[in-house]
């Protein structure tokens, strides 16, 4: 029995920055927090058994949210193989991305202000497939401008015609 | 799967066979003529055919024509009435289409077009000087269109697909037929940095592979519009039943004639199918009215997929479509270019694959079948996919209603990926996609079992490098 998304032999997966789970839970925590916000927010005159029911669901909501976060950022994992690359991610829906170096066209890096104030960023590869979507997120700001060094020198050396 | 016969003939090379590089330029077999006496004819600057603004005006006119007519007829009822009026509307029918041939001669008066220094130039000075260049290295593909106008006068128009730049294609129409052809040839020549591959499939004559029968579009075109037609007779006599409403049968005539439209399009466009190979590349030659010439490279074929709609079955039909590379967006006049093949048998749709894939061979590849346990997700499917590979590609079978085999050339797969859900997770199966550029063709094998998938993945990993450095080797 093999695992279909355990890593390659003698490479095991590289996590992200911890960070990771930081930024969600920030981008997160106002939807899934909503009913606290209704029940405080507004000073209406419901029964206060609502009001309760509402701050369980608050409670409970953030904390399948935080579950989910935790196990997400986990299940996150990549290798850089001599000749390609592999992403994994997904806890529930489990993903791997196998993309040859010399099939990647575009090695893109970018990060919004709030993951610029965390001080991560995403790595997203482009090859000529518009479906290949191979994705990094949450890496190290250092670590992801080396990877993308990395990955754009092995790309051109490696770069094979379409 | 067999070829036909004499094919190749004698003495040319097969498709597959790149032209040997020991053989110099210009004592290839089949090169007819100096590439230096072919470029020279085509370095003084010159106009396209006098003709040609008549012919892009002729739509036009034939319009302008249809509409006067009842106009005319109906001015003349109320002659008196409004001769004002009349004489207004005759005004702009004439003075409007002659601001547009004036137009149209402009352009073709002081539009010249010439090749120097490997680069296809054309100019127009008129008021203004605008002048365009296009490296010869750059050209990705010439086809040449016959529209019905220009085939009365045995004209055709030049199409240009320039790499990167500009989507659009550069064109120029018209030229005399054999002109259009010299001037292919001219602009594929090699020029330094070029394809030599290119220059000899310019000047080869191609060897016919395939050419479809007439019954069969039209069967095959009828076939795939008989069943709408039928579901709305259905539709409108149960409603005729149900309601008692006997003007709804009006409505027939009118989608019938919608459907008519579209299937008059498909049978228009694929008439007269000829498809050839020369080394390196398919030539396709098709229309009723309007003719066209294309070539498609065998190096920029990304994935193939054979298949065969429900309503084809009966009558064993099917149809080749690919991915090209550098198609850019699907629009339709890209469309064209995806359809390698119509319709027709397997064997001539297999005879296809053949030509350029010669040692793929379709019929004995390996096929492995999900497990039994995949019909817990996808009961009725499930047992109809299957997938196998060999060293050159990954096939793919599937579908119940709408059958296809999907072929990912493996030295073209641009990545692959492995994708599970919690419930297919729970049966140990998952799907294994081989990603390509855009184009008809998705290779997709569903519910394989998880540890072949990967198996197969680090499989198609290994071959793919393979096949890649084969093919930079070469």
């Amino acid at each position: 029995m093999v695992d279909a998304f355990g890593s390659p032999i003698d490479r095991p997966w590289r996590g992200v920055s911890p960070r990771l789970k930081t930024l969600r839970v920030i981008r997160l925590a106002p939807v899934v927090t909503l009913p606290w916000w209704l029940v405080s927010a507004l000073d209406w005159n419901a029964s206060p058994i609502l009001r309760i029911t509402l701050l369980l669901l608050g409670f409970v909501a953030f904390g399948i949210t935080f579950y989910l976060i935790v196990q997400n950022y986990k299940s996150w994992g990549f290798v850089e193989r001599d000749e390609d690359l592999w992403v994994m991610h997904g806890r529930f829906f489990k993903k791997l991305v196998v993309v040859p170096y010399g099939r990647m066209q575009v090695v893109d890096l970018n990060a919004g202000p709030l993951e610029r104030a965390l001080g991560i960023a995403k790595v997203k590869l482009h090859t000529a497939a518009a479906t290949t979507d191979a994705l990094i997120v949450g890496l190290e700001n250092a670590e992801a401008s080396k990877l993308r060094d990395r990955l754009t020198a092995l790309g051109e050396a490696m770069a094979a015609g379409l | 799967m067999n070829p036909p016969q004499n094919y190749p003939p004698p003495g040319y090379p097969s498709a597959n066979q790149f032209p040997p590089p020991n053989i110099p330029y210009g004592q290839y077999p089949y090169m007819t003529e100096d590439p230096e006496q072919i470029r020279a004819r085509w370095q003084l600057p010159r106009r396209t055919h006098p003709l040609s603004p008549l012919i892009k005006l002729a739509p036009l006119l034939i319009a302008i024509v249809l509409l006067l007519v009842p106009n005319i007829n109906a001015s003349n009822s109320t002659t008196s009435a409004s001769p004002g009026l009349t004489f207004l509307s005759l005004l702009s029918f004439f003075i409007a289409p002659l601001v547009i041939a004036l137009g149209g001669f402009i352009t073709w008066r002081f539009r010249k077009f010439w090749i120097e220094n490997g680069e296809l130039k054309i100019s127009t000075i008129f008021i203004s000087k605008d002048t365009k260049h296009v490296k010869l290295s750059r050209i990705q593909a010439v086809d040449i269109t016959e529209p019905l106008t220009a085939r009365l006068f045995s004209l055709a128009a030049v199409r240009i697909t320039v790499a990167g730049s500009s989507r659009s294609k550069i064109v120029l129409a018209y030229l005399r037929n054999d002109e259009a052809h010299d001037l292919r040839t001219a602009l594929l020549l090699p020029s330094p940095g070029s394809d030599p591959m290119a220059s000899i499939i310019a000047q080869m004559p191609e060897v016919p592979l395939i050419a479809i029968k007439g019954g069969e579009l039209v069967g095959s075109t009828l076939s795939r519009i008989a069943p709408y037609f039928a579901l709305l007779t259905l539709i409108v006599i149960v409603v005729i039943a149900s309601t008692g409403v006997i003007e709804v049968f009006a409505f027939l005539p009118f989608s019938l004639f919608y459907v008519a439209v579209l299937a008059s399009k498909q049978y228009t466009t694929w008439s007269n199918f000829k498809l050839g190979t020369v080394p390196g590349a398919f030539r396709l030659a098709h229309g009723l009215l309007t003719l066209n010439h294309e070539t498609i490279m065998f190096n920029r074929i990304q994935a193939i997929r054979v298949e065969q709609p429900l309503v084809w079955r009966p009558f064993g039909w099917y149809r080749v479509k690919v991915n090209v590379a550098g198609l850019g967006d699907l629009k339709s006049q890209n469309m064209m270019q995806t359809v390698l093949f119509p319709v027709g048998s397997l064997s001539q749709a297999f005879a296809a694959i053949h030509a350029f894939l010669p040692e793929l061979d379709l019929e004995n590849v390996d096929m492995i079948y999900p497990p039994s346990r995949a019909a817990w997700r996808a009961p009725w499917w499930s047992s109809a996919t299957s997938v196998g590979s060999s060293p050159e590609a990954v096939v793919v079978r599937r579908g119940r209603i709408k059958r296809q085999i999907d072929i990912m050339r493996m030295e073209k797969v641009q990545s692959v990926r492995i994708t599970c859900g919690p419930w297919e997770r729970l049966l140990g199966i998952g799907s294994l996609a081989l990603d390509s550029t855009p184009g008809p063709v998705k290779c997709i094998a569903r519910w394989r079992d998880l540890s072949e998938a990967r198996l197969l993945t680090e499989h198609v990993a290994i071959m793919a490098r393979q096949a890649r450095m084969q093919k930079n080797a070469q």
